[in-house]
């Protein structure tokens, strides 16, 4: 095994060669350290590196394996946002008032990962509190998108984006309140998923907007993001929210072809504006989708959608500004301690603590939610959301599944839209809907784009399904992927 | 309508030490701020 070969082999690929005893856990795990330490100085997916950890990590799933009590994780080396809360490993959310925080405890896709063999790299770059789409809002500095470094990756989950699609890392974990792991999936060339609200627990997910987060994985095929999803997935009674549902085994849903399956588009999604090259490349893959058996109906409309983005810069910094109040300089993280009084010390500590765009939220959420503004904003948003849902609810009476554009561009440069807050949010249009609703949602590659140099960037359709639908979810993507060759293709940094 | 709270089970909570840990300031097993009142 070379390492070129190791650094792009797909999660169960990686898991049968373990299988086999062809590689060891400590080998991947050595592979993926010297790839982030080739390339990560130009790519900066990487806020946190846990190399020898993860050796130990790895040396403890290699004896797992040799005595015959691996499963499909096991010794599979992978990198996790670091908005997810690890055990005496930092966790900084990307912003300067986390710096220096050390979690006491596992968040629970941490310890459901633990119990599978996990072997953590690393944690990884993201926006600040996970607000943002590019990654440029994160205190430490940008990523680099791997397919053209000038570019960003998208974000919020930018760094695990783009750790997996420059095989630095076989799969992440991301979080996703607006389209922050199907926004960078798309851009980066990678399999993105957001569960339904509810499927996976938030305990020790460091909170955004409450009614809008939840935790999925980042991989490079349809087939891995659907053996995450099983194994972090469930229900734990430290998330309020979280279903008491079983999980369906998602893997018998992996199957080639689409017969009887009705896909709706609605129009809407096609937004003004929106780049040529997605257009074209997400036609063909709904025209590929009917050529594997699926009936497709192009006539579908979502006419609440226009309010969507709206709806969401109401709630989301609402719930923003609440879950951010915790952080006062008294428990944990930067603390400005000059001041003259408690109060003042408060007020510094956030002052110099928060950067432009988690300030910006906060006074948005603030102001929302203030006395005499709560019923003109706030909860009319909640009634918009409630059309918005009920407009899903009735298209998936008579469809399996919508087909729908990811971002309405490819890859931006990096630069282009940090001055202009109203372009930024336009990138998660067609994403944001999908956690006002609570639907499950994929990203899935589906063509490039090529960029004025010659560089080629990515492009992903979206797949949405009822909730707790899962499985159909991975059926359509799966049976798609199967059919093209997008994921087998990588860049070249 | 029917009530789903759960049973009022006491379970172990986090180890003072662990959340004392990320404390800027301590004094004791408290977090040390400035005087609220003057």
């Amino acid at each position: 095994m070379t390492a070129q070969t190791l650094h792009w082999l797909a999660v169960h690929e990686a898991a049968d060669l373990l299988a086999r005893r062809e590689v060891s856990s400590v080998e991947l795990t050595r592979a993926a350290l010297e790839r982030i330490a080739a390339l990560d100085d130009r790519i900066h997916a990487f806020l946190t590196l846990t190399e020898e950890a993860a050796l130990a990590q790895a040396r403890a799933a290699d004896q797992r394996i040799a005595a015959g009590e691996a499963g499909p994780l096991t010794g599979i080396p992978a990198a996790i946002k670091d908005v997810i809360c690890t055990r005496g490993v930092r966790t900084t959310c990307g912003s300067r008032i986390l710096e220096s925080f050390v979690p006491p405890y596992d968040a629970f896709v941490i310890q459901r990962l633990t119990e599978a063999g996990f072997v953590m790299l690393g944690k990884t770059n993201m926006d600040e509190f996970a607000m943002g789409s590019s990654g440029e809002n994160s205190a430490f500095g940008a990523t680099a998108n791997p397919w053209a470094l000038d570019r960003v990756p998208g974000g919020s989950s930018s760094g695990s984006a783009a750790a997996v699609a420059a095989g630095m890392a076989p799969y992440a974990l991301g979080s996703d309140t607006g389209g922050s792991i199907r926004q960078p999936g798309s851009l980066t060339g990678v399999v993105g998923l957001k569960p339904t609200y509810g499927r996976v627990s938030r305990f020790g997910l460091v909170a955004f907007g409450s009614s809008l987060d939840q935790i999925g994985p980042f991989a490079r095929s349809v087939r891995d993001a659907a053996l995450i999803f099983q194994t972090i997935a469930g229900h734990d009674r430290r998330d309020a929210t979280s279903a008491s549902l079983d999980i369906p085994t998602v893997t018998d849903a992996l199957t080639q072809d689409l017969r009887g399956l009705r896909i709706g588009v609605p129009r809407e999604y096609f937004v003004e504006g929106m780049d040529e090259d997605v257009r074209r490349a997400v036609d063909a893959a709904i025209g590929e989708m009917e050529r594997l058996g699926a009936e497709v109906d192009r006539e579908v409309s979502l006419p609440s959608t226009d309010h969507a983005l709206a709806v969401y810069y109401i709630i989301a910094p609402s719930e923003a500004s609440a879950n951010l109040a915790r952080y006062d300089g008294v428990k944990y993280g930067y603390s400005y301690t000059e001041g003259q009084s408690m109060w003042e010390n408060m007020e510094k500590t956030r002052q110099f603590g928060f950067g432009d765009e988690v300030k910006r939220r906060i006074m948005l959420g603030t102001y929302a939610l203030s006395a005499g503004y709560y019923d003109a904003y706030y909860l009319k948003a909640q009634k918009v959301r409630t059309l918005i849902r009920r407009e899903f609810d009735a298209a998936f009476q008579d469809h399996d599944v919508l087909v729908t554009p990811v971002s309405p561009t490819p890859a931006f440069k990096i630069g282009e839209k940090v001055d202009d807050p109203l372009q930024m949010y336009l990138s998660d249009v067609c994403t944001i809907p999908v956690n006002i609703a609570g639907l499950p949602g994929i990203s899935i590659p589906c063509g490039f784009s090529q960029a004025p140099d010659g560089s080629k960037l990515p492009i992903g359709v979206q797949v949405l399904a009822k909730p707790f639908d899962e499985p159909t979810l991975f059926r359509v993507a799966h049976a798609y992927e199967q059919a093209t060759d997008w994921h087998k293709q990588h860049p070249e940094p | 309508m029917h009530n789903i709270m759960r049973d009022d089970e006491p379970r172990p909570s986090f180890d003072k030490e662990d959340i004392l840990a990320n404390a800027p300031q301590r004094e004791g097993d408290h977090f040390r701020v400035r005087a609220v009142l003057e």
